[in-house]
This record gives C-alpha cells, structure tokens and sequence, in this order.
C-alpha cells in the first residue's frame, strides 16, 4: 500500500513537473501565426538603426527575429507612417472608412469609441490567461489607472503601453555658475526666486549692455512638455490641467483653484518688472529654448531630460556655463507637490474577429521578458550603444515605469559604495554614458545632458526626493474622457490659455479669473465635474 | 523706357522698383536664411545666431544628409511622381481642353460638359470619400496612388482652353481645308502653337506634383515609399510634445537639429529653383497671349 501511494505521489509531482514545463511552452505557438499591425515611425529609428544597417527593414529586424523564432509569431505591418500627428490622422481615415486593423494602438478616447462601436474585442479573459506574472508586475506599477482609463462595462478593451508617471513631474532647472558668481543661495520660496529672476536680469552675464536677459523663461503653450508652467503653479497649491481631490474628497478641475489666481497674480508682477519675455505669447518652446541656448536666461521649470534637451546646446557653446536640477520653489510655506499624470498615452488594441488575440498579451511578456527581466539582456534589445532606438522595432513597447528611477538608484548605490560591478541592465548603459563624460574627451562632453539626469547631482534625484517624500500630485481623474468632456474640454482650455496669457500680460486685470471661473462652470466645467465625480464614486464602490 | 518728364511719374517707377525689390527680398531671405543655417554649427543655429551668413561655417549637415538614405530613395521617388505625373497631366489636360474649346455649333453638349468639370473645382467629395475612392479601387499603397487622383487638373484645362480659343480659327479651317482630322489638328496646329501655354501649365503641374505631401502621408503605407515633401513634413514639423510617451523625450536632441532640417530643405528647393528660369520666360506670356502674334 505504501509502495503505491508513494507512486502515485511521483505520478502527481511527475504530472506537476510537466504542466510547468507545458505552461512555459505554451508562450510558443506550433505553427506560426501573423499578427498584422498598422505602426508609426519616427526619424530617431532612421537616424539610430536605419542609418547603420541599412539592409534591415520594419518587418526584418532583431525584435522581429525574436518574435518569430520565440512565440512564432510573424509580424507584418498593414501600413507604416510616419508621425504621431499623421499616425492618428490616418488611423481615424482607416477606421471610418472600415478598413480597420487587426491590431493598434490607439488613444483612449479612440478605444472608448471603437468600444461602444463593437469594433474591438474585451481582453480581461485573454489578459488574465496569458499574462505572465512578471508582465502583470510591471504593467502595475503605475497603479492600475492605465487600466482603468480603458475599461467599459466592466470589460477591459485594451492593454496599455504603460509608461512612467514620476517623469511628468516639474523640476527647477538654474544656472548654478550664475548663482555662484552672484554669491545666490538656491531659491527655495517664490520670492526668492524672483529676486533671484531680478537678479540675473540685472547682471547680464552676456556682457552686451543690453537688457535682454530673461528672468524666467515661458513660452506661449503654458502646460507643454518644453518650459511648461506646470510646477510654477504648483508651487501655489494650483494643479492646472488635472483633476484633485477638495477637502470633501470630491474632484475639482486645478485650473480653478483659488492658488491659480495667485499664481496668474505673481506672473503678472514679473512681466511688469521685466522677467518674462514680454513676446512670449507668440513665441513656442523651441523658439525660447534659444534663450536658454544663447545664454540668456538662466531659470525655467521643465522636464528631468531638459539637460539633454535643449540645454546641452547651450552648454556645447558656453562650456563653463553649469546647469542643475532642483525642487520647485514654495510660494505658501506648505510642502509642493508637483503634479503628475497618467504616464500612458497609447493602449493596444485587437479587432473583434481576429483568430489569435493572445497573440498581443505574449508580445508583451517577450518584450518585458526580453527588456527588464532576470535574463539581463536590456543593452542587446533595448538600448544597445550603437542604436538607441533599438526597442521602436517593437510594434508593442511597455516600459517598465520604474525603470530610470531605478537606474538611478542603481547609480546612486553603486557611487556611495563605490562598487560598479552590480550595475547592470539599462543603469549600465547609462553607467558608460557618465564614465564617458567623466573621461572628459570630446564625445563624453556630448553626454554632459545625462551626466545632469542621472549623475550624483542627477534631476531624477530631486525626483527621487519628490517619491520619497510622497510629494507629487496625481492626476485623480484617469479613465477615459467623458461624454461632455469629448465635446467640451478642448473649447474651455482655449478660454483658459487665452485668459491666462491675457492676465499675465496685464492685457485683462486680474479679475477676469474669477470671470473664467464662473465662464468654465457655465460652459460645461460644471457638467463635467459631475460627470467626473460620478466615475470616481463608481471607482470606490 | 522713355525718360519721365514729370515727377510724378519718376516717383511711380522708383515707388514700383521699391516695392518690387521688396516683395522679392521678402522671397529671398527665407532661402538664405535656411541657407545660413544649413551651414552653420547645430549650437549656433539652436542658439538663434543666425541669420543671414552662417555662423562656425560647416558642411556636416550636408555630410549627414549625404549619408540618409531615406532623403534620396524619396527624391528619386519625387522625380518620377513629377515625370509620370505632369505626363498624365499633360496628356489629360490637352485632350480635355480641346473639344471644350470648340464652339457650341461645333461640339453640341459643350456647355454640359464644361460644367460637368467645372463643378468639381466648386465642391469636392470631401477627405474620406476621396479616400475610399482611392481605398476601393486598390490604390492606396501604391505609386499611383500620388498620380492617378488628381490626373485630370480642371484648372490648368480652364486655362489651356482659353488659349486654344484665342488660336485664330482660320489655322483650323485651314488644316480641314488640307484634309486634317480633327485628332491630327489637335497635335500639328493646337499644340506647337500653343508651346508658351503648355509650358505655363506643365510648370504649374511640375509645381504641384513636388509639393505635394499630404496624399504620400494618407495613401501610401510606408515612410519607404514617401515623395521628398511628405519625408520632409516629417523631420520638420516639430514633435507633438503634449502626446509624448516614455522615453520620446530622447528624440528630441535629435528632432531638435535645425541645421540638418535645413540642409535637406535647401536641397529639395533646388531642382524647382533649377526649373523656374528655364519655364519661367514662358509664364507671363502663355496666360494672357496668344499664338499667332508678332
């Protein structure tokens, strides 16, 4: 008796053994399948893969070969372009006149509406089945709003190419040789920092007696990626463009926060005294970059890569100028958040009568696998040296949202202990990059930009310093836009924008917020705030 | 010119020359501008230095463009869509304007069929009609798709028309009277009579077909297969920095270089700044003369 429990014991390990083995299999499919794509492209795949392997193409590649020889999945694209702008231009012409793709990415909104069409199938069941554990990790680490924003009736219709949040958070960048040389502290309130805007401007560094040093620098789109005003607000308790929770737990729009009008209040007093260039309100954020660039303004807020883009030209022409990163500046004395969003702006997703839908979610672990997992092998199949880009041949791209703080903290690690040897994945690839620099040869002077992100006086250690300290300011709202929000938001932004730049330039007195205020609750903000609250209390249920 | 008596008129050809002088700076400058800084270093152009002479002088703009293969393979493709194109242009246009020419005694249904092309150039089916035309009759992905919508130009047939009714009719009586069909009056009395027309009309065509960039974005179905103007939207047209994913933000360094944006738009002017003086001594001419003058 006991000889055959315990072989039925082995039967039941052996049966065990197996299934594991089966459910590691499975990812490959027997017979190969195609999956068609429709994609978009960029110059940086021309410039960094196309460029030095001329003899590849979209559809034979590294990241093709992978998923061809791995999962047997052969990926052929319906039709490439070339353009984020034109990509949903096309896409949008596609999908009217019925030619829709088997597989997409595609906006949430454009997901909402192929949804309530019938167009795309729900995934959840597939997610759930094929999703391996490690993919699920990382497609959590936002929190689970990506997926949220995509979910309808309670059916998941898409996967989110995830994306990190913590980088939407503004940062201060200043001149640190300019602050040295007037004998500056770091400014840390929002009077110092005009006194420290003041100061500059008075100093004309240039050297051409003219006064055309720029305080601050501000460009005509307030809330866009480059010279953004975001953290300027924030450091008024005002969360422009995003969705807060008020002291009843209720969702108000940041735009019209009462810290808005302070902020609008203080912009308009360093306009007057010279600060902000008074052409602003004409001029885009590549137009001011060349302030920045030609040495005339030593102070905006903007993005942790910033330093690569667009001050490293300014540090090419003036190479002891030295920029660095800090936290906002306060302008109530409370702790600022900066204010973040959801990091994912694409979510993929597959046509209603397509064979193998499982096909996309086993993409998405061999690309996760393949970038951020225990194998180690980020520097062959995301960002090798000598092509970048590298990871775009990849129809499907989910980042690891955690994956530049981490490097940094690899970094940060590995220069307290002064032990390099377990940099690994990408933090190594960034490591060469700071060891380039530190060479001090004229290619490493090229990487001084990443030497400012990730380097011991790095921007993502003010991010670090923002998580930490649990200072940033999520955007509450994140599912998908509303109906009176698809038909309303753009409209009221332009009042917005119009009445603030009209404010600033001292062309409408201040009051005219509180006239937008009421104009935005009138013109549908009011609905929309219902609206907007009705699916945060659905949330809680 | 006869000298001026009157000051009057002395002030009328100075004001003229004036204006006249500016309004060709006003064309000029741009192209020296992007000029100046295709020559210049990327740290001056981003800088905003600038302007009318290149700053730290340089070709490794043009060394870079030299080595893209993308720019050439889409100025091949460019001077073939302008070859094929302007071909069936000109093919379409001559043939159309001809019997629309005529007199009403001559060709009856004339007048119907003068509007039946008239009125497209008052409405158009709009962008997705146009697009499941082109969709339904397979073409979208191919070359012809940038040739055959669009083959038949109203504008440059309006034109031509009126030239072929200012041809005196006694060269086509003339032709009937030596036993001429009506096929062969077309191409040995209209069309060598009408040279300075025609070209006007193959310049405006050639003009057309190497400026056009949007059907290349909307029907092709790979950047491999993009006319020199819809690669050149792409590289020149700021990045959509609100819609940015992860990482994007690296492009941007690269996005961000002027100069080479503006070496490979210099490059593509210059086969149009080749053409206009050649064709151009023609224009003035074939729209308001005609052909049997002086």
């Amino acid at each position: 008796m006991k000889k055959l429990f315990s072989l039925i014991a082995l039967v039941l390990v052996m049966s065990l053994l197996c299934s594991c083995c089966l459910a590691e299999n499975s990812q490959k499919y027997d017979e190969m399948v195609t999956v068609r794509f429709v994609r978009s492209t960029d110059d940086t795949l021309d410039a960094n893969f196309f460029s030095q392997y001329p003899d590849k193409t979209m559809t034979d590649n590294l990241w093709c070969d992978l998923y061809r020889d791995e999962l047997n999945i052969d990926v052929q694209y319906d039709w490439i372009v070339k353009g984020g702008d034109e990509y949903d231009q096309k896409l949008n012409i596609a999908i009217s006149v019925g030619d829709i793709p088997e597989f997409m990415n595609v906006t949430a909104l454009q997901a909402k509406q192929l949804a309530e069409a019938g167009l795309i199938m729900p995934l959840e069941d597939i997610y759930e089945e094929y999703a391996t554990e490690q993919t699920k990790e990382v497609m959590l680490e936002t929190g689970t709003s990506p997926f949220d924003a995509v979910t309808f009736d309670g059916h998941l219709y898409a996967l989110p190419v995830v994306g990190e949040t913590l980088m939407i958070a503004d940062l201060l960048w200043i001149r640190t040789d300019w602050l040295e040389k007037l004998n500056l502290p770091v400014p840390t309130t929002m009077d110092e920092l005009v006194a420290t805007a003041e100061a500059f401007c008075a100093a004309d560094f240039d050297g051409n007696g003219e006064a055309d040093t720029v305080g601050m620098a501000i460009a005509k789109d307030l809330w866009g990626q480059l010279f953004s005003m975001r953290g300027f607000f924030n450091a008024f308790d005002a969360y422009p463009g995003i969705w807060v929770e008020d002291e009843n737990g209720q969702l108000v729009y940041g735009s019209i926060l009462p810290g808005t009008r302070d902020a609008l209040e203080t912009l308009h007093e360093m306009y007057e005294k010279g600060l902000i260039d008074p052409e602003f309100g004409v001029k885009d954020g590549g137009k001011v970059a060349e302030d920045t660039t030609a040495g005339k303004c030593g102070l905006f807020f903007g993005s942790q890569w910033n330093s690569i883009y667009p001050l490293q030209s300014n540090k090419n022409l003036e190479p002891d100028g030295q920029w660095q990163a800090f936290p906002i500046v306060t302008a109530t004395g409370n702790p600022v958040k900066a204010q973040t969003d959801v990091g994912t702006t694409s979510w993929t997703v597959v046509r209603k009568d397509v064979e193998h839908p499982e096909a996309v979610v086993k993409m998405y672990n061999l690309f996760i696998d393949k970038c951020w997992g225990p194998e180690n092998e980020n520097g062959v199949y995301y960002a090798p040296l000598d092509s970048e880009s590298i990871w775009k041949l990849s129809p499907v791209t989910p980042t690891k949202p955690d994956k530049n703080l981490n490097a940094f903290l690899d970094l940060e690690a590995a220069r307290a202990s002064g032990d390099y040897s377990n940099v690994t994945g990408e933090a190594y690839s960034i490591l060469v990059k700071l060891q380039a620099f530190e060479s001090g040869t004229e290619e490493g002077f090229a990487l001084w930009g990443w030497e400012r992100i990730y380097g011991a006086e790095g921007a993502y250690g003010v991010l670090n310093h923002y998580k930490e300290n649990n200072l940033t300011q999520d955007n509450m709202f994140v599912g998908a836009p509303t109906e009176t929000m698809t038909s309303r938001m753009s409209t009221l932004q332009d009042l917005q924008d119009e009445v603030f730049v009209k404010i600033i330039l001292g062309e409408s007195p201040i009051e005219a917020f509180d006239q937008f205020v009421n104009d935005f609750n009138a013109l549908g903000g009011e609905q929309i705030t219902a609206e907007v609250n009705e699916w945060y209390a659905s949330l809680n249920k | 010119m006869v000298e001026s008596k009157h000051w009057s008129a002395r002030l009328f050809v100075i004001l003229n020359y004036l204006i006249i002088s500016l309004l060709a700076l006003s064309c000029l400058i741009p192209l020296i501008h992007v000029l100046a800084v295709s020559l210049s270093s990327s740290a001056a152009a981003t800088g905003g230095l600038v302007v009318l002479w290149p700053v730290d002088f340089t070709l490794e703009s043009y060394a870079y463009v030299a080595r893209r293969a993308a720019f050439w393979r889409s100025m091949l493709i460019s001077l073939e869509r302008v070859i094929v194109g302007v071909g069936l242009n000109m093919l379409f246009c001559i043939v159309c304007a001809y019997p629309l020419s005529k007199e009403r005694q001559q060709f009856r249904f004339r007048t119907a069929y003068a509007w039946y092309f008239f009125i497209t150039m008052l409405v158009s089916g709009g962008l997705i009609p146009l697009y499941m035309v082109v969709f339904q009759t397979g073409l979208t992905g191919t070359f012809w798709s940038l040739v055959i919508p669009g083959a038949v130009p109203v504008y440059n047939i309006i034109l031509l028309l009126n030239f072929f009714r200012q041809t005196p009719r006694e060269l086509e009586e003339a032709a009937i009277m030596d036993g001429a069909s009506q096929w062969r009056i077309l191409w040995q009395v209209y069309v060598p009579t009408s040279t300075a027309a025609l070209a006007t009309v193959a310049l405006y065509s050639t003009v057309y077909h190497w400026n056009e960039w949007f059907n290349g974005i909307l029907y092709l179905s790979s950047p491999d297969q993009y006319p020199l103007q819809s690669y050149l939207r792409t590289i020149v047209i700021d990045m959509k920095l609100t819609n940015m994913g992860a990482n994007d933000w690296q492009a941007l360094a690269l996005v961000s270089d002027r100069t080479v944006k503006c070496a490979q738009i210099f490059l593509a002017s210059i086969p149009m700044l080749i053409l206009y003086p050649f064709l151009q001594r023609y224009f003035v001419k074939g729209l308001v003369l005609g052909s049997v003058k002086g």
